[in-house]
């Protein structure tokens, strides 16, 4: 038998590093600790040490390398639009968030999106309310394994404002990476400001 | 027991046009290994390294019970090449089984949370160990290599040598790719498959169930490709109807069929809860509606598949999806088995639909029912805004 499915997340995960490395010749740009940065939909955080910033359909940090770790501000997300784009996947395949949802679909809509992206057994787990900004949002981690069985770990924070969603991810491996850089991204996250 | 030879070697005949299209190979003597200047050994020897990156996948079930139950059917199954077997049952939610050449055979979580009872699970398992026996990845690797020559080979060893590096699922699925069977190895392997459900006693009848399964999930999402099974084998309809007849005729030559539903329910069931959670987080609630609209309809008292039924309306949220969900979830809590989640299953659908009292009593009982339940934080703030 053949396993097409497969085949689809590792091309859909190649394509997207592709996409990232071919984005990196041009678009990779030092963020400064210390200095606040507008990361969409009038939001600013605030770095507590140097990132990579690679812009795309979203604004993506990274201290290593996309492929080993990962911020991702995924912001101003209407309804109707799914949270982050897939390649080879169309939209109305992936599930869209609506501004009707609650945190626990939103949760729920993160780990179908992550599926389709390829990823493994994607977990959540203490979703909780926390201040984002002025608002509050919610909080919760992730524990799930790339294609390879490489197993990862995430925190991510969002909130609905104005029918919309912003939502912060943080993903990395879950040996040594995440530990090393959780507290600092808490941080960062914890600093979203409304401009 | 009396095995229905008559029967089945009669079975053989009439599916002979399948058979014929099948490569010769003979099959493999117990204790088979290949000669070291062969290809095949060349094969083997790519299949070998996946193999041992599967070992230490984190993806591998290693519950000693879970493992013993479906390592002694296919020894069963596998009669004197019970000892050339090797079986590997991995955390993945497709609905998926596959046979390496070198004995190696693995089974999918997806597949067993999608089998209702023995005879089932044990066609799927006979008609892999045909693949084996009939040496199809020899012959499908040959036909390959000769008709792509050695670029695909190089191909076939760099995914396979990848598997080995990272213990990936990803690499494997590209091995697979690469030595995908034929259509008429697959309908040989229907074939050998059946024949070996028949001549272990198991019901014949439930052979056809399993095509219905796939064509049912595979129909309600327009978005999805083909179950993995299925993705290169015969349509399911045109299994269905062949296994239909096959099993017609089989089933007055003895009265003693078998399913075994309770030795597979036994074996499976402490993982039900982990694997209906890991088919939600396939994102696809169509398929899903599905698949726990049938379990739920086969085991009414069961109400871990009425929770998660209830729960896959919920994620799909199409027209009337929530108040199917209610139905579901409140199917679920006359249970004796319902998980505590269906009360918040019930408060989120209560608090969306505007019915506040409902959500409120919802989430209180939810909430004494699973006191240290990781989204109790969340769950209070929802009472504050009821």
């Amino acid at each position: 038998m053949k396993r097409l499915n497969g085949m689809k997340h590792v091309n859909r995960l190649a394509a997207l590093a592709l996409m990232l490395l071919s984005a990196s010749c041009a678009q990779v740009t030092l963020v400064e600790a210390g200095k606040p940065v507008v990361v969409g939909n009038g939001l600013t955080v605030m770095p507590q040490r140097q990132w990579n910033q690679i812009k795309t359909d979203h604004i993506l940090w990274t201290a290593d390398g996309p492929g080993v770790n990962q911020v991702n501000f995924y912001t101003g997300i209407k309804t109707g639009k799914p949270l982050f784009e897939i390649v080879g996947v169309k939209d109305q395949a992936i599930g869209a968030f609506d501004a009707k949802m609650l945190p626990n679909d939103i949760q729920d809509l993160v780990v179908a999106s992550m599926g389709k992206q390829g990823y493994q057994n994607v977990r959540p787990g203490n979703l909780t309310p926390c201040p984002f900004g002025k608002l509050t949002g919610f909080c919760f981690d992730l524990t799930f394994a790339t294609p390879d069985g490489l197993e990862m770990k995430g925190m991510t924070m969002a909130r609905k404002q104005l029918d919309t969603l912003d939502l912060f991810l943080f993903q990395a491996p879950g040996e040594y990476y995440y530990g090393e850089l959780a507290p600092t991204v808490g941080k960062v996250f914890a600093s979203a400001q409304t401009n | 027991m009396k095995r229905p030879l008559a029967a089945i070697t009669g079975l053989s005949l009439l599916f002979s046009s399948a058979l014929a299209n099948a490569a010769d190979y003979a099959v493999p003597p117990p204790g088979y290994t290949p000669d070291m200047s062969s290809d095949e050994a060349g094969l083997w020897m790519q299949v070998d390294k996946a193999e041992a990156a599967i070992k230490v996948s984190p993806a591998l079930v290693r519950d000693e019970a879970l493992n013993k139950y479906v390592r002694d059917l296919v020894c069963k199954l596998a009669a004197e090449h019970c000892g050339s077997i090797r079986v590997y049952v991995m955390e993945v939610p497709g609905f998926n089984a596959y046979m390496m050449p070198n004995g190696a055979m693995v089974v999918w979580s997806g597949l067993l949370l999608r089998m209702e009872n023995e005879s089932q699970l044990a066609l799927v398992l006979g008609h892999e160990l045909t693949h084996y026996k009939h040496r199809h990845s020899l012959d499908q690797f040959r036909r390959v290599v000769n008709t792509s020559g050695a670029m695909m080979f190089v191909s076939f060893a760099t995914a396979a040598a990848g598997v080995g590096l990272l213990g990936s699922l990803a690499q494997l699925a590209a091995v697979g790719g690469l030595l995908a069977h034929s259509r008429d190895q697959e309908r040989d392997a229907d074939v050998g498959g059946f024949e070996v459900l028949a001549a272990n006693g198991y019901d014949p009848s439930q052979a056809p169930a399993i095509w219905r399964y796939a064509s049912e999930e595979s129909n309600a999402n327009p978005n999805h490709s083909k179950a993995l099974f299925f993705a290169t084998h015969p349509a399911p309809e045109e299994r269905m109807t062949s296994m239909t007849k096959r099993a017609e005729e089989l089933q007055s030559t003895r009265n003693d069929w078998t399913v075994n539903a309770d030795a597979y329910h036994a074996a499976t069931d402490p993982f039900l809860k982990r694997w209906s959670e890991g088919e939600l987080a396939r994102g696809e609630p169509d398929e899903s509606v599905i698949l726990f609209r049938r379990l739920a309809a086969g085991a009414p008292s069961r109400g871990i598949f009425q929770y998660f039924l209830a729960e896959s309306y919920r994620k799909r949220n199409a027209q009337n999806d929530l108040a199917a969900a209610q139905v579901s979830y409140r199917g679920a809590l006359a249970c004796a088995d319902a998980p505590a989640e269906a009360w918040r299953g019930l408060g989120l659908v209560a608090m969306k639909s505007g019915d506040n009292a409902a959500a409120k009593d919802a989430f209180i009982r939810y909430r004494d029912a699973a006191p240290d339940a990781g989204d109790k934080a969340m769950i209070d703030f929802y009472l504050t805004q009821l």
